[in-house]
């Protein structure tokens, strides 16, 4: 572990290994450290490398850009929800008192679970997405005649059934869908509700 | 002169189609569509030359949104040559018909021909008679042109005592006319010819009073049209409504099964939904169509620019549009089209096209450019703006930056410069201290941003000292999504520990534009107030601070 630290993001040669420790059987030991997380093995060229855990990911930061953007996405969202639990503590400090443990308690428990219900919310609003456009196609497939027209408001109906869904969110991800992939729907005039489009109201639609 | 070397405006300027406007029909999809009718005309034709005398008809409906060019088509059709040969078209446009009485219906039908139908079809009864009284020497035949013994002795032809009627020079005799025909064809046909023969039809012609009227005289009509000159009857309706009036004569007719007669149904979705809900059987019967015209991606970018580029080659006598010309306009349709929803629409794109190329011809330019589309729609639709844009970016000057942006070096070095210009505008602003930023985020921002060829680029931008520079990278990654490539460039020239401090921009290609208009009049010292304050919303919203 030692001689692998050593290494650096740099990483050492599995085979300059073996050659250091001849006398001794390493794979073992090498297939438990990597079993435990604590060292990484990849292959650099046509060599096999290890490192660190740690030293692993500068290597990667250098190297692999995509690897990189990813990390700094999650540092940005790390900071971010910091700064929550931060001013989740500072408004408990100025709007509770903290005379009993018990309140703490509370007070700590009431910051976890909207801190939960923030950060769920924004998972399920993503999966809300592309969910709602399976959900979307699989009803206007189902409900579209002849023509290949359906009343928005008909779908919606379909939706309301298997989920909590708003009508003004509907059709908001309907507004949304729709003008981002205008290649893919067709919108027409007409209906009792529907999106406004060039100050008319869209009811319809259809898959081109 | 007009650009593109166009001798006139090619594109109409109208809220509905005209019928001069239909002569030309471009797009593939509506190519496709009349292609489907004229194979449902001729698969018509072929049944009744097959079977003679069978009671052949077909019903078709187009159902499509409004502006979706369902009028166009079926305009179109009225003056296509690929039918000339084949039927005769009556177009009624149901909103121009209040009230919809029986009566108006029928005439509407009738009035739906071109003039020229019914004169074609005069000269084809009289000749007919002319044919009958030379070859058979039909007397009752001879006496409809009133041709005498001293027409014999003049030696004036039957023919030219045709050519005089036709000419309505004299009158023919309308007693021998009833005469020959009887027997042959029935009272209501016989009356059909005498009011066609005698150039009084569209003012004079048999009334309709009631729906069984409507069947009958439009079943003698078609016979005529069938026997006559050889062609398939084809009515078709515009704007057609849950009407209750309309939908029963309809019902009507479709029940009555018109002799070698094509039904042509236009209507909108919406409308297509009332019949299903005020009257199933109607609904029942337009499902059962012979042929559903799709139009469907009749609004498509692709679509509009096809029609588009008609509308032009179609009208260029000497010389066509360059291959660079053509292009240019349509990357300028492209814009038009991704940026202001209200132009996914044929009508909208042709409206803006027909001022744009008056604009073009006054300021004698030989191509629709980037001004003149900023000054038509300035003119012609004043409250639209770029939507997604922050700064107040007139259109020309967004096409002109998305067409810069295909040029990938300059665009990454003008990124660089605009980046540096909002972040010195910022830190002069107050909204950044200059020396703690560069203590946290290091010297230089890592840049990711759209173009408009749908990439996406990295490039670090060093804020410090006299010039922006965005330093030179390897390719690194490819990233395949939803099918577009993703190129990152990236420069690494630095250590780890730098580069892990930097900031990360990220921009879109709306905020690009707003970056680099925002950067231009930086440098031109043309900035003032109120693009200040946009710009520091500006900074905001891609993170620089």
């Amino acid at each position: 572990m030692h001689r692998i630290s050593q290494g650096g993001e740099k990483g050492v040669r599995k085979t300059e290994l073996k050659k250091e420790f001849q006398h001794t059987s390493i794979d073992d030991g090498i297939g438990s450290l990597i079993k435990n997380g604590d060292i990484v093995m990849d292959k650099k060229g046509t060599a096999y490398y290890l490192w660190r855990a740690d030293d692993y990911t500068k290597y990667l930061l250098t190297t692999d850009t995509k690897f990189k953007l990813l990390y700094s996405r999650i540092e940005e969202m790390k900071t971010h929800l910091e700064a929550k639990i931060r001013n989740g503590d500072s408004s408990g400090d100025t709007g509770g008192t903290k005379n009993s443990s018990n309140d703490e308690l509370g007070s700590f428990e009431g910051r976890n679970n909207s801190l939960d219900y923030s950060f769920g919310m924004d998972q399920i609003s993503n999966l809300d997405k592309d969910k709602f456009r399976n959900e979307f196609d699989l009803v206007l497939r189902k409900c579209s005649g002849s023509s290949g027209w359906v009343l928005l408001s008909t779908i919606r109906e379909e939706m309301e059934r298997k989920y909590d869904l708003r009508r003004e969110d509907f059709y908001a991800q309907v507004k949304e869908m729709t003008n981002r992939e205008y290649n893919t729907y067709e919108l027409s005039s007409g209906g009792i509700e529907g999106i406004t489009v060039r100050g008319l109201l869209h009811g319809f639609v259809r898959c081109i | 002169m007009y650009p593109y070397n166009l001798a006139v405006n090619p594109f109409p300027s109208a809220p509905t189609p005209g019928e001069f406007d239909t002569l030309l029909l471009g797009g593939q999809r509506h190519k496709q569509a009349k292609l489907a009718i004229v194979s449902c005309i001729e698969d018509l034709g072929k049944n009744m030359r097959e079977d003679h005398g069978s009671k052949q008809f077909r019903l078709v409906t187009v159902i499509h949104d409004v502006g979706s060019g369902k009028t166009h088509l079926a305009l179109h059709l009225r003056s296509c040559s690929e039918l000339l040969d084949k039927a005769i078209v009556s177009f009624t446009d149901l909103a121009q018909l209040h009230p919809r009485t029986t009566k108006g219906f029928y005439r509407g039908m009738t009035a739906g021909f071109h003039k020229h139908n019914f004169d074609d079809l005069r000269y084809a009864i009289l000749n007919y008679l002319r044919r009958r009284a030379e070859e058979d020497d039909d007397k009752k035949a001879r006496k409809i042109f009133r041709y005498s013994i001293w027409d014999k002795m003049k030696s004036t032809s039957l023919e030219k005592k045709m050519q005089l009627i036709l000419e309505n020079k004299i009158s023919y005799d309308e007693m021998a006319l009833n005469e020959a025909l009887a027997g042959h064809f029935t009272a209501v046909e016989i009356s059909i010819i005498q009011s066609i023969s005698s150039n009084r039809f569209l003012s004079n012609h048999p009334e309709a009073n009631s729906l069984e009227e409507i069947i009958t005289n439009v079943c003698a009509l078609a016979k005529l049209n069938l026997t006559f000159l050889n062609l398939i009857s084809v009515f078709e309706f515009d704007e057609f409504d849950s009407d209750k009036h309309s939908m029963d004569i309809l019902k009507g007719l479709i029940n009555a099964h018109l002799p070698s007669t094509l039904l042509l149904i236009v209507l909108t979705p919406s409308a297509y939904e009332q019949i299903r809900n005020t009257n199933p059987p109607l609904y029942d019967r337009l499902e059962k169509a012979n042929y559903k015209i799709d139009l469907a991606g009749s609004n498509t970018l692709d679509e509009i620019s096809d029609i588009i580029l008609e509308y032009i080659n179609s009208n260029q006598k000497d010389k066509s549009m360059t291959f660079s010309e053509r292009d240019d306009l349509l990357s300028k349709i492209k814009i038009l089209y991704d940026e202001f929803p209200d132009f996914r629409n044929i009508r909208s794109m042709i409206n803006v096209m027909y001022h744009a190329i008056e604009y073009s011809e006054k300021s004698s330019s030989r191509t629709i450019d980037e001004q003149i589309l900023d000054q038509t729609i300035a003119t012609v639709y004043p409250g639209l703006r770029l939507r997604e844009n922050i700064m107040d970016v007139p259109v020309s000057e967004f096409m002109k930056i998305a067409q810069e942006s295909k040029n990938k070096e300059m665009i990454k070095n003008r990124v660089g410069q605009a980046i540096k210009a909002l972040f010195d505008c910022a830190s002069d602003n107050g909204k950044v201290i200059r020396p703690s930023f560069l203590q946290d985020n290091g010297s230089s921002i890592d840049v990711t941003y759209d173009d408009f060829g749908g990439k996406r680029t990295v490039v670090e931008v060093s804020i410090e000292g006299g010039n922006a520079t965005s330093f030179e990278g390897k390719p690194n990654i490819d990233i395949s999504k939803n099918g577009m490539e993703d190129r990152t460039t990236f420069s690494n020239n630095k250590s780890i520990e730098n580069l892990q401090h930097n900031a990360c921009v990220r921009i879109d290609r709306h905020k690009l534009v707003d970056l680099i208009y925002f950067s231009n009049k930086y440098y031109d010292n043309q900035i003032k107030q109120d693009d200040i304050e946009k710009a520091l919303v500006l900074g905001k919203s891609i993170k620089l601070y």
